[in-house]
């Protein structure tokens, strides 16, 4: 029972954090052309305003 | 995000001098060392490179002044004049103006080329007349040296009234002095125009003059905006609704230009380089004047018409035989290494939802993926080497007439080049292309570029089913030639699209280019070593991140609901039966319909659907499908396993090196990547236009992956290939 609570919790984030990427891409789409990618392509690290980071 | 800073007040030093916060703008020419120069003062990583358009957005980084003063320093891309023609020079042009609800900056520091000192003062003029405390960073002074120019700082300083600090930016040599530099200068005079215009003309721009400064417009912007606008063609949109008086006065100002027997569209250039020539003239002793550089004889044979494409190509296929050969034993080793991980994790959990979870789940589908993380890392190598060196610049050269013939500016090549690396700073690299549709036409081809989120997929492919036999005279494998030719599919599809695009949707003049040609040199190793271990570093954090994300969520869906499985049944058919039956099953078996001419099972189906996250994901999801139900036998690396697979019914393999073919050239053209359609929307416009065309382009380029898999399956069948 613990393990299945501990999966389900796992997955949850999981779903979470695709859904997160998801509304990241479409605030992406939505963004100035001034600012960095952000997109989560993970090229923002390095090129992403420091103010944004 | 911006920043608010206390006003500074140029000649009462506060008394505590680290409460004090000073905005400094960098700008300069492209590829005078900006970002390197941004980078040794903030400790950031900005990506740099020995060419121009490198850096195409504005970057805040921060650093303590001498005295503990906070520091803030605005890099932006590259310009040559204050008059923007592509929306990188809008950024850049933007900050300096301090429009956009950014403050003006305090200081500006200015990055000139000693080599090209000519050029690069003309900006200085223009940026001595904004009247901002200006310092000039007299760059590359080493390089400058060795080509046989000196430079006489101090006569130059005497000639700009500014402080002049030589720096070499790459080995860290005046930085001391010049952040001293930047914060003095605010206790100095403010500088100025560093020439008088002629009577007639400085008559001539005076009521446009007045006029600006009506408009809101400070003294000095007004006094230099007089004059940069009799060339500029069309206003700027910071001018806003007072372009609608500022515009008849321009053309006043030119016809009153014009009666005095000027070109009023060339006088501000005339004025500018009569001024610079002057000043070079009195400050820089060219030792080696009119003699051949070492890059010039570099030049001869790699920019030569037969040699120059020769090299070009060989230079290519080198990349790729060494990203195939070369990474192999270091992948070995990861394979290993994870295969063992998963053992061990296999071996201290119970059976159970968490041990499959954590085994086939997470180790398995993310694991599949981070074993490619020795060939990302020698393709940015490679990348890294390629565009230090300066070699880059000379391929955008050759490939002009290419780009021309296709209807592309020849400035689309770079772009086209870093979608090698990921689209989406590729795309975002299109803003130092100054027409619309040409920028437009190569946003909707870069994706067709292999980025490198396409490695592991062709990787998983190729080493599963292509057999590692020499070809071309043993010089290099079938793998390694394959590989090329999956990049060569992208970039001459690439081509034809643009060509496709520029003759309808986006028709349009075709422009000649204006390239700089930096000098040779040799990469800086440890520029190279941080630049590939900040693409490893992303490379991990997607793997930690979407990856993980992904391959959890479709492992939960082969996984549930389970399936009451006969005792008598054999592992493999258990196995199989469990899959079939699973939500992940149920879904694959809808989208199979729609894979099945392609020879694609319904496992593929799911792998190709779920990698619309990132492309990665098809691996990793084929190897969370492969792991499922087997967490207690001992891991297989996942292309034994596409090796091994068997169909159930016809008892033949499973995947064949035709369905691999059609696979990988799916993917060369299949816009499977979320974040690339972010930033075509953004980058095209926004709003409903961008997402316009974002939908064109996954719309066409689906398309187009449908059919060439298609057409590669049942051509080869119809061949006697299975």
């Amino acid at each position: 029972m613990l393990q299945q609570l501990i999966v389900a919790l796992i997955v949850l984030v999981a779903v979470y954090s695709i859904a997160r990427r998801i509304l990241s891409a479409i605030a992406t789409a939505r963004a100035t052309k001034a600012g960095a990618c952000g997109s989560g392509c993970g090229c923002s690290a390095s090129s992403a305003p420091v103010g944004e980071r | 995000m911006s920043t608010s800073f206390a006003p500074i007040s140029g000649n009462a030093a506060p008394v505590d001098a680290s409460q004090r916060r000073i905005r400094v703008a960098l700008v300069g020419n492209p590829n005078t060392g900006k970002s390197t120069l941004f980078n040794a003062l903030t400790g950031m990583r900005q990506r740099v490179g020995n060419f121009a358009g490198v850096t195409v957005e504005r970057v805040e980084g921060a650093m303590r002044g001498p005295h503990g003063e906070k520091v803030t320093i605005v890099d932006v891309p590259g310009c040559y004049a204050l008059s923007p023609a592509s929306p990188d020079e809008e950024i850049a042009l933007g900050v300096m103006r301090g429009t956009g609800g950014e403050p003006m900056p305090d200081v500006v520091v200015v990055v000139a080329d000693a080599l090209h000192l000519e050029r690069n003062l003309y900006l200085v003029s223009q940026v001595l007349e904004l009247g901002i405390p200006t310092v000039v960073a007299l760059n590359q002074i080493d390089a400058a040296a060795d080509a046989g120019v000196e430079v006489d700082a101090v006569a130059l300083i005497h000639e700009l009234g500014v402080p002049v600090i030589p720096t070499i930016a790459t080995r860290g040599e005046g930085l001391d002095v010049l952040r001293k530099a930047m914060v003095s200068v605010l206790d100095q005079p403010h500088p100025s125009r560093p020439f008088t215009l002629s009577p007639e003309v400085a008559e001539a721009v005076a009521p446009l003059a007045e006029v600006l400064a009506a408009h809101g417009a400070t003294p000095m912007i007004a006094t230099h905006d007089a004059l940069r606008l009799l060339a500029v063609p069309k206003l700027e949109s910071w001018y806003g609704d007072s372009r609608n008086v500022i515009a008849p006065m321009v053309d006043e100002a030119r016809i009153a230009v014009a009666a005095a027997g000027l070109n009023p569209r060339s006088i501000e250039a005339e004025l500018r380089y009569g001024w610079s020539s002057g000043v070079v003239g009195r400050t820089v002793i060219n030792h080696n004047a009119g003699a051949r550089t070492s890059s010039d004889r570099i030049d001869a044979v790699v920019l030569h018409r037969i040699w120059g494409p020769v090299l070009f190509v060989l230079v290519m296929v080198m990349v790729f035989q060494g990203i195939f050969t070369w990474a192999q034993p270091l992948m070995s080793g990861v394979e290993w290494t994870i295969a063992q991980i998963g053992n061990a994790v296999g071996d201290l959990l119970p059976e159970g939802d968490l041990r499959g979870l954590l085994v086939d789940g997470v180790i398995g589908g993310v694991g599949s993926v981070l074993v490619f993380l020795p060939q990302i890392a020698m393709l940015f190598l490679f990348i890294g080497i390629l565009e230090d060196s300066g070699y880059m610049a000379r391929a955008a050269y050759l490939m002009d007439r290419l780009m021309r013939k296709v209807g592309l500016h020849g400035k689309s090549f770079i772009p086209m080049i870093s979608g090698f690396a990921c689209a989406v700073p590729a795309i975002m690299a299109t803003r130092t292309i100054e027409e619309r549709k040409d920028r437009l036409a190569t946003i909707m081809v870069v994706p067709l570029m292999s980025c490198s989120a396409r490695l592991p997929v062709y990787t998983l492919l190729i080493g599963a089913f292509v057999p590692p036999v020499a070809v071309l005279g043993g010089l290099f494998t079938l793998q390694g030639v394959t590989m090329l030719l999956m990049y060569l599919l992208g970039t001459v599809t690439a081509l034809l699209v643009a060509a496709v695009f520029k003759r309808t949707l986006l028709r349009g003049p075709v422009r000649p280019m204006i390239l700089e040609m930096p000098a040779y040199r040799l990469p800086n190793v440890r520029t190279l070593l941080l630049n590939v271990w900040h693409r490893a570093q992303m490379f991990l954090r997607r793997a930690g991140t979407v990856i993980l994300s992904c391959s959890v969520v479709l492992w939960a869906l082969a996984t549930y609901p389970k399936t009451v499985v006969p005792a008598n049944l054999d592992q493999n058919r258990a196995h199989e039966m469990q899959l079939e039956n699973s939500a992940l099953g149920h879904v694959g078996k809808i989208i199979e319909p729609l894979v099945r001419p392609l020879g694609y099972d319904w496992k593929i189906g799911v792998s190709i659907a779920a990698s619309f996250a990132a492309r990665e994901v098809f691996v990793s999801t084929m190897g969370t499908i492969y792991g499922v139900g087997e967490a207690d036998e001992t891991s297989v690396a996942l292309r034994e396993r596409l090796r091994a697979e068997v169909n159930p019914v016809t008892l033949q393999p499973q995947y064949s090196p035709l369905v691999a073919l059609g696979l990988m050239v799916f993917y060369v053209y299949a816009l499977m990547c979320i974040s690339t359609v972010a930033v075509t929307v953004r980058e095209a416009g926004g709003g409903r236009i961008g997402w316009g065309w974002a939908v064109t382009q996954f719309v066409y380029m689906l398309g187009l992956a449908y059919i060439a898999a298609f057409a590669v399956y049942q051509g080869g069948r119809l061949l006697g290939y299975s």
